[in-house]
């Protein structure tokens, strides 16, 4: 590894200044089991990916920790761990999903000190993009060794020009459960819906999101639900474990039904496309209709939109059947509470 | 760096993007440039760079239209075009005519004919290799 300068900043400010003044030679690090133990450890880099030459280590600033419960949702700082998430009585309550799939990320040790940051922002797993003989698009080489070379692992949905998939379980139950994310530059705050946040290979091939390299995400935002929202999220993985492994496969259901009718809601796919797959083809399906009657032609849509590659038709399989299994456990696992705990309470 | 004499080096074109953020339509209009100077058999150097890492020595930047402060990028560069990536076909060709019109752009000597000399790991023998 080669060497670089941590600086601990102990305020928003401070961190966003130290960011801007390196940029785009300074990353913000949570954890930094990604990051440190993967991407800098492993020399990933580029004419797009620089080596970093500054660390600015957000998890000493109070303002980024935490996770703060009131009527309108919950916000939670970037630099809230993982274990936090998933043992918080409130966020299990009402955004079960989101505390399940923080609980499923990896290993205990790495869910002690790995970030909702670091974990939204963790760089893709594509085999190509994590050695170093390869200088492939996403560091800023000419060439997706994906296209002609193993593929098992890469997108069937959204590829284009680089086929990565996105690592993060949490982007995904984020994505369905409507959040948005406040990110500061020295040049102000901005909102952004993480309908937004993401971003694939067709706007930029070198990083997966909106944040410029100066910019640091401050905390995520994620509205109440409405009272009778439903909820499902499930992951698969290679080895048949629910931790440890990245996903192959996962489905984050949140919904509205009526009668047995959907009502509203979205259905997200993870590490199947570049960016959380928002299944809009399966929302359309469902409007409106009797939810395990429609159930078949939402997932008809789903397959029609996939383009599998050589290796990883597979995967299209495997959404099919964790597309029925989640959208079923929302339909019996009945609405979260939407509603605040008694003071106290958790 | 204007007036500079680089004697027999080729020229570099520089397409330039802001640090950490390619578009993959930018993307393909550097590929194009780059297809288009190696049918031509030009002595250029086509390079793909963020801002933060322009080369010494850029004989030609090309910059997208936004953001708007690349297009000042490499104060060098003898000439340069600022163009969408759908547009910049037409720029490029018309810089190419010019820079051969003026001599600055030469087309680079045929290269000698280059022998197999294995297929695979096998080496292969004499015949085969004067039938290649």
């Amino acid at each position: 590894m080669r060497a670089f300068r941590l600086e601990e900043p102990t305020t928003t400010a401070e961190a966003v200044n130290i960011l801007a003044a390196h940029s785009p030679f300074a990353r913000p690090v949570g954890g930094g089991t990604d990051l440190v133990a993967g991407v800098m450890r492993d020399q990933l880099i580029g004419a797009g990916m620089p080596y970093p030459t500054h660390l600015v280590d957000v998890t000493r600033v109070p303002d980024l920790r935490g996770i703060r419960v009131g009527p309108e949702g919950a916000v939670i700082g970037a630099a809230t761990t993982l274990v936090e998430i998933a043992e918080s009585a409130d966020l299990r309550r009402s955004w079960p999903i989101l505390a399940e799939s923080a609980g499923q990320v990896a290993s205990p040790e790495i869910r002690a000190i790995g970030t909702l940051g670091g974990n939204l922002h963790q760089r893709p797993r594509c085999w190509f993009f994590r050695s170093k003989d390869f200088d492939c698009m996403k560091k800023g080489g000419d060439i997706c060794f994906a296209v002609k070379g193993d593929n098992r692992y890469n997108a069937i949905l959204d590829g284009h020009l680089c086929f990565i998939v996105h690592p993060s379980d949490l982007a995904t139950t984020l994505v369905a459960l409507g959040a948005r994310a406040r990110v500061a530059s020295r040049r102000g705050e901005r909102m952004v819906t993480f309908d937004e946040y993401f971003v694939g290979p067709e706007e930029n091939l070198l990083g997966e999101t909106v944040l410029l390299p100066d910019e640091l995400l401050l905390d995520v935002t994620i509205p109440r639900p409405a009272p009778d929202t439903r909820q499902a999220w499930e992951k698969l993985n290679e080895k048949g474990l629910q931790t440890w492994d990245f996903a192959l496969a996962s489905v984050a259901v949140a919904m509205t039904v009526v009668d047995g009718a959907w009502r509203d809601g979205r259905i997200v796919l993870g590490s199947v496309a570049p960016v959380p797959y928002r299944a809009t083809v399966a929302e359309v399906a469902l409007a409106g209709r009797d939810v395990r009657s429609a159930l078949p032609a939402a997932i008809a849509a789903v397959r029609a939109a996939a383009r599998p590659m050589r290796d990883n038709a597979y995967k299209l399989e495997l959404v099919e059947v964790l597309l029925e299994r989640v959208v079923l456990a929302a339909l019996e696992r009945g609405p979260a509470s939407g509603r605040l705990a008694p003071e106290g309470s958790g | 760096m204007s007036g500079r004499n680089r004697g027999d080096e080729p020229l570099v074109i520089v397409c330039v993007y802001p640090d950490g953020r390619l578009a993959s339509d930018w993307f393909r209009a550097y590929q194009r440039v780059k297809r288009t100077v190696r049918r031509g058999s030009f002595r250029a150097r086509v390079e793909l760079r963020p801002v933060s890492e322009l080369p010494e020595w850029v004989d030609v930047l090309i910059a997208p239209l936004e953001p708007h402060g690349l297009a000042d990028a490499a104060p060098g560069a003898l000439d340069r075009i600022v163009a969408a990536p759908d547009a910049l076909r037409v720029a490029f060709d018309a810089l190419l005519e010019r820079l051969v019109s003026e001599g600055r752009l030469q087309h680079a000597p045929a290269p000698a004919r280059a022998l197999a000399t294995h297929r695979g790991f096998r080496a292969v023998g004499e015949r085969a290799r004067l039938a290649d």
